[in-house]
């Protein structure tokens, strides 16, 4: 008895040692074959060259081939609709993030208020003042029959809440309506409702006015639902490039993996994020693939430079700005902007934006114009305010 | 590529059985009480790696150690409420009893809160289930701290919110659940001592001998 009480004891003593020790979850990423896309349905993906990154470890790799299916294809119109000012130059090029909250941010009049675009098809017109830009959004919805019904006795995610208006236009409509460039990929379905044989999913998109080129898909580590980071460069007239990455991470897992990870779902998924860019810069710079852990997170050439600069956008879900994910994000984009501490949904800066330069050896890489990283103060409807940053070259 | 950003668990079994040892030993060379205090031990183990865990989510969150940070916490969580718990199972009977009847209690009904929360949200899973039970009998294992821990926390929290500009909600949050989970495991220490002091003295093999 007295043997049997001790085991009991020290058992539950051992159990709550290890499940309550906050302990992080390692992840693996590794590109795609080529030709790889998601959902297998999707012949969008035979006329447009798409990098797709995603972990490589179970139970992620199962749960994210569930999600892919019940998802439409990639939308990519490379090519903006509109002529857009021809003159005004690329400098300073406007990068701008903003979560749409589905069809409540008013994004005809986002654009014409704050980037001086008036939408109207490929007849769009700019104002004086007009500067090039790439806008980054989440939580954009498309409404599609390309996308399947939602599967029998499967939970889907719910649709985001929004307040109904009547401008609400999903961003494949929007952003042809504004003659822009776009690339959007759904991470998961908008609810499982049905609107006359169209259903609607949810997901990151570029919109630019500037042509986009080298497509990027990034399955995040899975945590709660499935997030895909997109990615695409714009190119100056010298030929430099510029990579931008919108991304959307969880809100939060359940308590149980809040406690046994030590609330690192966040990290997680940023560090996936890292390390996709790697094994994408390694390919590219003619460095093999390796499965090890001798160039964990932000592989930098002998000098310490990346190879293409990138900046990294999007809801970051956070509630302070010096949380762990924030801090980590420093490291790997070292001309990053300083936090400004301000919010941006509610009371929580939840939306930052992230820059690193590549290797300078002509000194014509994109510099940050100092003091132009900052926050918009309308809303435009969504429950976010934007924010908005200068590159010059 | 493989990624561990963060020592494996092999390392956090190990700190905790080290930290752990010494009164562990002592425990065990306790004649006629060793049930009662593996019990103790196994509650207080439970109830402050729980404590420490849950207080320290929110304030690690805003470092660079993150989950490390969470980590050390439980573990220095764990260790304290063992041997809290093992000092009061070898010293008081009747106070392991009440700690393993307001565990059970809090346990229920903790779960039973995880249940309601499984129907409601998205998600939810088991595990969440076991969380809130978890949490429920850590603060049922040591039922007066906790509670006098949250109400403090909560005070101080919500004064501050209101007096210090930069000091906001979530900091509140923060405040509460910390000062629970201060409550909580300091009671357990109290409790302890209080029970060596009630019971017969016994020698604990430390590195260094230490006479309650």
């Amino acid at each position: 008895m007295r043997k049997v009480s001790t085991a009991v004891g020290f058992g539950s003593l051992l159990c709550a040692a290890i499940g309550l020790s906050g302990c992080a979850v390692p992840h693996t990423m590794q590109p795609h074959p080529y030709g790889y896309h998601c959902p297998e349905s999707d012949q969008s993906a035979t006329t447009q060259a798409i990098s797709w990154v995603g972990p490589a470890q179970r139970p992620d790799t199962t749960k994210l081939a569930l999600w892919c299916q019940t998802v439409g294809p990639t939308v990519v119109d490379s090519i903006p609709g509109a002529r857009l000012s021809p003159d005004a130059g690329y400098d300073p090029l406007l990068v701008v993030t903003w979560n749409l909250k589905g069809g409540s941010g008013d994004l005809v009049r986002f654009l014409h208020d704050e980037l001086l675009l008036t939408c109207n098809g490929s007849s769009s017109t700019t104002g004086d003042g007009f500067r090039h830009f790439v806008l980054t959004v989440q939580e954009a919805y498309r409404r599609s029959a390309a996308i399947s019904p939602f599967p029998e006795g499967e939970t889907a995610p719910l649709a985001i809440d929004e307040e109904p208006w009547s401008g609400r236009q999903d961003i494949v409509t929007l952003a042809r309506q504004c003659g822009l460039a776009l690339y959007y990929s759904p991470s998961m379905r908008n609810g499982a409702t049905e609107f006359d044989g169209e259903r609607e999913d949810k997901g990151n998109a570029i919109l630019s006015s500037l042509p986009l080129h080298d497509f990027l898909a990034i399955e995040l580590p899975f945590e709660t639902q499935r997030r895909i980071v997109v990615g695409a460069t714009v190119r100056h007239p010298s030929g430099d490039s510029l990579r931008v990455l919108s991304l959307h991470l969880d809100v939060s897992p359940g308590l149980w993996r809040v406690l046994k990870t030590g609330n690192s779902s966040r990290l997680r998924q940023a560090l996936g994020i890292v390390d996709a860019l790697d094994q994408i810069e390694r390919s590219r710079s003619g460095r093999p693939f390796a499965a090890t852990s001798e160039c964990q997170h932000a592989c930098q050439d002998s000098a310490g430079n990346y190879p293409i600069s990138t900046i990294l956008t999007g809801d970051f879900n956070t509630w302070t700005d010096g949380q762990t994910v924030i801090r980590h994000m420093y490291d790997y984009f070292p001309q990053s902007p300083p936090t400004d501490g301000l919010p941006t949904r509610g009371e929580f800066p939840a939306d930052h934006m992230f820059f690193r330069q590549r290797a300078s050896w002509d000194g014509d890489e994109p510099q940050l114009v100092t003091g132009s990283y900052r926050r918009l103060d309308q809303q435009y409807g969504s429950d976010h305010k934007a924010r908005l940053l200068e590159l010059r070259w | 590529m493989t990624t561990r950003p963060f020592p494996r668990r092999a390392t956090t079994l190990g700190l905790v059985l080290l930290l752990t040892a010494g009164p562990a030993s002592a425990a065990a060379q306790t004649a006629g009480s060793s049930g009662a205090a593996a019990v103790g031990a196994a509650l207080g183990g439970v109830a402050g790696g729980t404590f420490a865990a849950v207080g320290s989510i929110f304030p690690c969150t805003r470092t660079y150690a993150g989950a490390r940070c969470v980590r050390t916490s439980s573990i220095m969580g764990t260790a304290l409420g063992l041997a809290s718990g093992m000092a009061i199972g070898s010293g008081n009977l009747e106070e392991v009893e009440r700690m393993a009847s307001g565990a059970a209690i809090g346990f229920a009904i903790g779960s039973g809160f995880g249940l309601v929360i499984k129907k409601v949200i998205l998600y939810s899973t088991w595990g969440d289930v076991l969380a809130t039970g978890a949490i429920g009998m850590a603060v049922g294992t040591s039922p007066e701290g906790a509670l006098i821990g949250l109400g403090a926390g909560a005070i101080v929290g919500m004064v501050a919110w209101q007096l210090i500009p930069r000091f906001d909600l979530v900091n509140a949050t923060d405040a509460t659940l910390l000062g629970m989970a201060i409550g909580g495991i300091g009671s357990l220490v109290l409790r302890g001592f209080q029970a060596q002091a009630e019971g017969t003295a016994q020698t604990v093999n430390l590195p260094i001998n230490i006479r309650f």
